[in-house]
């Protein structure tokens, strides 16, 4: 059944026919075929979409469509062009630098691409990045929105493991410092490589002028911030004070919104929100069909049974995340591996701390490798640019990606030195 | 015939209308009562339980009726390689293929989200309990009707020929 | 050779997929390998509340879960959510067990859905960040995460606390950020969900017995033999056993654990004081579920 629903979502991808689309025909199918009742159809579509700290997506989607009409978008780009425009590749550099600073707020990837993404896919582009570039890039960064604490499959592994979600966030900002740093470099040099980002010097602001007029909306990132460490938010609804703040500056501090200009906002809003949750939903749906197969139960059982070596064990659970990432929903993924994978983990001397953040690390690039990256089609709706064309622009990213998954499974110190500090063993 | 067809347009149109106004009410409704449920909480100490699963009611609604301007927009993601490949006269016929691939299954979903949403009527809502979770459900046959309608008014007007350039703005 | 599937919310390792482990061996066994049951854990095939849904619908076969979104089915079992019911686990178990845990279990039936046995979730108990609770004056103004149940709610308020419900998955974060100031659950939730990691204070004040339930689609209970709905129903008691043990153990070391990792825990509180201040809404209580009923509950004696 799983081999069949995975063909017909791959033929539908071929044909063209909508994503979403393709993937719940998938399940309807494979549903059909095992003679059990469709309507799991709807309910698991519905289910997929029914939880709170999924209404982050829509508000933050939301706030970043504000902030793109209100000029808040405008004169945050202007303000990091003026302090590393005159590096070639430095407005790529900023995308990611921004996604590390976002990713301290926000617990999901998605929410991250969009919030972040509304605002710098339109300035890479200006600046004459390749669209699909901008794209890709902006895919790819916000993957640290859940390396970075506070992120949910975290919370998630420290629950089905019983390893503390404390010493889990901790562990995280190392491998997120690192990721971010390496992709940092990495695109600095591939701007070069390519000729991208080479920007006029003469548009650009003195640094306190730009800052000046940025600073309404330097504050809005602390305002967020501020929030959810105050205890006054928790992450979800720091996206609800994220539109409410946007707009406030927008309408009254910017005054580039009127009232008239809020249902077309609203209606953009609404059109991106939806075409990526339709997706969420109907990969919610592919997820449990295939976990209720038994399928990723039943490669976690092969693993721990057929590796004893310590090296090749990691290795062989990092190249078959990868490939269940392409295809399972990072939350179900961690859910039904982490128990079976990291009693293994531990036996074999591995701390589990590390193996957490091993698994989130290569779980948060299955939401950017295709054909089911849903971090990939939340930058497509959001750069206006097609899927296709954003996959060859991925591939070194990902490689980068993954060299630095490698580093971050052999090299332990990176996750646990900052933990070993905290926690004083 | 051609007064039939008239008669869909103007249905089409009304309908895109209404389906803008409600979409657009539950992204505002869920955001004012977001903003609610913080303010209430910690300004003035009086948490409120009941706003939550309003919310996420609301950002149902939105996503399953709100899906219909997405595919009467033509913006639902896909991946457009094969069809950009295919020689322009393939264009209409692989539309067609498309728009009816769609209808078979939206006609899936809406009847057994529709059979789903009756068989559920006897459950109330958590945090709401003097709801039925019928009028939650009911959010998805709504939606695959009107997609359905949206599907075929786009597939009957657009004519993907002479759109090919505009294809990639995709809403705006 | 039928294979039927049954899950759990919680991790594999706790008391709640040891129930489901068990049962599953018990009805391979009794039934001889006619009927197999594949578990599924930690909600990966979705939450209680889907789960039971999906067992009224006939999408799930079995379920194993806590009482918490029972009420939303079966609006009447909420008389099981009143705080201060019952005593202790001795007096809770043997009322779900008795003749009215019976006629109790019997109330899922008009909701399509056939009830196989209770078993235990754990008495619940309050965590805070803010001061230990010793008497119920210390309560007031507390914000507490609790469950989305009115009868706790209206409850929990005449305590003066100000309940605030809150998906699960949000609640560490929450708790440990000062969102809200505590939250309520039976020990071992607390201990494997790490809430102690972020709260100070433990106060066992038992405020009310959470029950697990067995649950099966009718239409399929209906299809089985006599002999082997009586398998299924032994096997559901071999898995409450099970459970019941685990919940006894567990208690034992998650005070010990939670204790050596620096948390102030209270253990003895003075009950009748919770349970006097609660008069009003109890009144209310006795009207909305039956006086009698509610007093046959509370007044049961092992014989
Ligand atoms: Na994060
Ligand atoms: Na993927």
């Amino acid at each position: 059944m799983a081999i069949l629903m995975l063909g017909v979502m791959l033929l539908g991808f071929v044909l063209s026919i909508p994503i979403a689309v393709s993937i719940g025909l998938a399940g309807a199918i494979g549903l059909m075929t095992a003679n059990t009742s469709l309507l799991i159809l709807p309910k698991e579509m519905y289910t997929a979409i029914d939880k709170f700290p999924l209404a982050a997506i829509p508000f933050f989607i939301l706030a970043g469509t504000i902030m793109e009409r209100g000029g808040i978008s405008l004169r945050l780009v202007n303000f990091a062009k003026s302090i590393i425009g005159g590096l070639q590749g430095g407005l790529a550099a900023t995308c990611v630098l921004t996604c590390m600073m976002f990713a301290a707020v926000s617990g999901s990837s998605i929410a991250t691409t969009f919030a972040i993404g509304a605002i710098l896919i339109p300035a890479l582009v200006r600046d004459g990045y390749p669209r699909p570039y901008a794209a890709a890039l902006q895919a790819s960064s916000a993957e640290l929105g859940i390396i970075i604490p506070p992120s949910i499959p975290l919370i998630l592994y420290g629950v089905s493991t019983e390893v503390s979600i404390g010493e889990l966030f901790i562990g995280g900002i190392g491998p997120g410092i690192f990721v971010g740093t390496v992709m940092t470099i990495g695109v600095l040099i591939y701007a070069r490589l390519k000729g991208f980002g080479k920007v006029a010097k003469e548009d650009r602001l003195s640094v306190t002028a730009a800052g000046w007029r940025a600073l309404p909306a330097l504050c809005l990132p602390v305002v967020i911030l501020g929030g959810i460490y105050s205890g006054i938010t928790t992450p979800t609804e720091a996206s609800i004070v994220a539109v409410f703040a946007a707009l406030l500056i927008g309408m009254f501090i910017y005054r580039e919104i009127s009232l008239p200009d809020l249902f077309p906002i609203f209606h953009k809003a609404v059109m991106s929100t939806v075409m990526i949750m339709i997706i969420i939903s109907a990969a919610g749906l592919f997820s449990y069909l295939i976990t209720r197969a038994g399928v990723p139960n039943a490669i976690g059982v092969y693993l721990r049974d057929t590796l004893s070596d310590p090296i090749l064990f990691l290795l062989a659970v990092n190249v078959v995340l990868l490939f269940i990432g392409m295809f399972v929903e990072t939350n179900s993924s961690i859910l039904v591996l982490s128990p079976i994978l990291v009693p293994v983990a531990i036996s074999m001397g591995i701390d589990p701390v590390h193996f957490g953040l091993i698994m989130v690390v290569n779980l948060a690039m299955g939401m950017v490798t295709p054909p089911l990256g849903v971090n990939v089609y939340a930058a497509c709706t959001v750069g206006n640019v097609a899927f296709e064309k954003v996959v060859p622009r991925l591939l070194p990213l990902l490689g980068l990606m993954f060299a630095c998954l490698m580093v971050i499974t052999y090299v332990p110190q990176i996750t646990l030195t900052l933990r070993d500090l905290f926690y004083s063993r | 015939m051609q007064a039939a067809l008239r008669y869909f347009f103007i249905f089409d149109k009304a309908l895109n209308a209404v389906i803008s106004v409600v979409a657009v009410l539950a992204l505002a409704v869920a955001a004012c009562l977001g903003f609610l449920q913080v303010l209430s909480r910690f300004a003035l100490k009086i948490p409120l339980e009941w706003t939550e699963v309003t919310i996420r009611i609301a950002l149902a609604w939105m996503v399953f009726v709100g899906a219909a301007l997405v595919f009467r927009a033509g913006a639902m993601i896909a991946v457009d390689m094969m069809r950009h490949l295919l020689p322009t006269r393939f264009r209409r016929l692989h539309d067609g293929f498309v728009t009816l691939v769609v209808l078979i299954f939206l006609a899936l979903l809406g009847y057994w989200g529709f059979d789903y949403a009756n068989r559920s009527a006897s459950q109330t809502l958590l945090g709401l309990d003097f709801i039925s979770v019928y009028w939650a459900y009911i959010a998805i046959p709504i939606g695959c009707f009107c997609s359905a309608v949206a599907v075929i008014a786009r597939f009957i007007e657009h004519d993907p020929v002479t759109d090919d350039d505009q294809e990639l703005t995709l809403v705006h | 050779q039928t294979v039927w599937r049954i899950n759990v919310s919680m991790p594999q390792d706790g008391h709640h997929g040891i129930a489901i482990d068990t049962f599953a061996e018990e009805v391979e066994r009794l039934t001889e390998g006619r009927y197999v049951i594949e578990t599924f854990y930690a909600g990966s095939l979705g939450g209680e509340r889907e789960s039971i849904e999906g067992v009224q619908l006939g999408t799930l076969e079995l379920t194993f879960t806590s009482t918490g979104p029972v009420p939303n089915f079966v609006p009447e079992l909420s008389i099981l959510d009143i705080p201060f019911l019952f005593r202790d686990y001795e007096h809770a178990r043997g009322v779900l067990d008795s003749e009215i845990g019976d006629e109790l279990l019997g109330r899922f039936e008009s909701h399509g859905i056939k009830g196989l046995a209770w078993a235990d979730n754990g008495f619940r108990h309050m965590t805070n960040d803010i001061r230990p609770i010793e008497s119920p004056e210390d309560l007031d103004g507390l914000k507490l995460r609790t469950m989305e149940s009115p009868v706790h709610i209206a409850a929990y308020r005449e305590f003066g606390i100000l309940p605030t419900p809150m998906a699960f998955p949000e609640v560490f974060a929450a708790l440990q950020q000062g969102v809200v100031d505590g939250q309520e659950n039976p020990l071992s939730v607390i201990e494997s969900n790490n809430f102690d990691e972020v709260q100070q204070y433990l106060s066992m004040t038992g405020h009310v017995f959470s029950p697990c339930v067995f649950l099966m689609n009718l239409d399929l209970w209906n299809g089985l033999s006599d002999e082997d709905q009586a398998h299924f129903v032994e096997a559901a008691q071999a898995g409450t056993a099970a459970n019941r043990a685990r919940v006894d153990e567990d208690e034992a070391t998650a005070i010990e654990t939670m204790r050596a990792d620096g948390m102030e825990i209270l253990e003895d509180i003075d009950r009748d004081a919770f349970v006097a201040a609660l008069s009003e809404v109890n009144a209310q209580f006795a009207e909305e579920f039956g006086a009698e009923e509610v007093q046959a509950i509370r007044d049961w004696q092992p014989e």
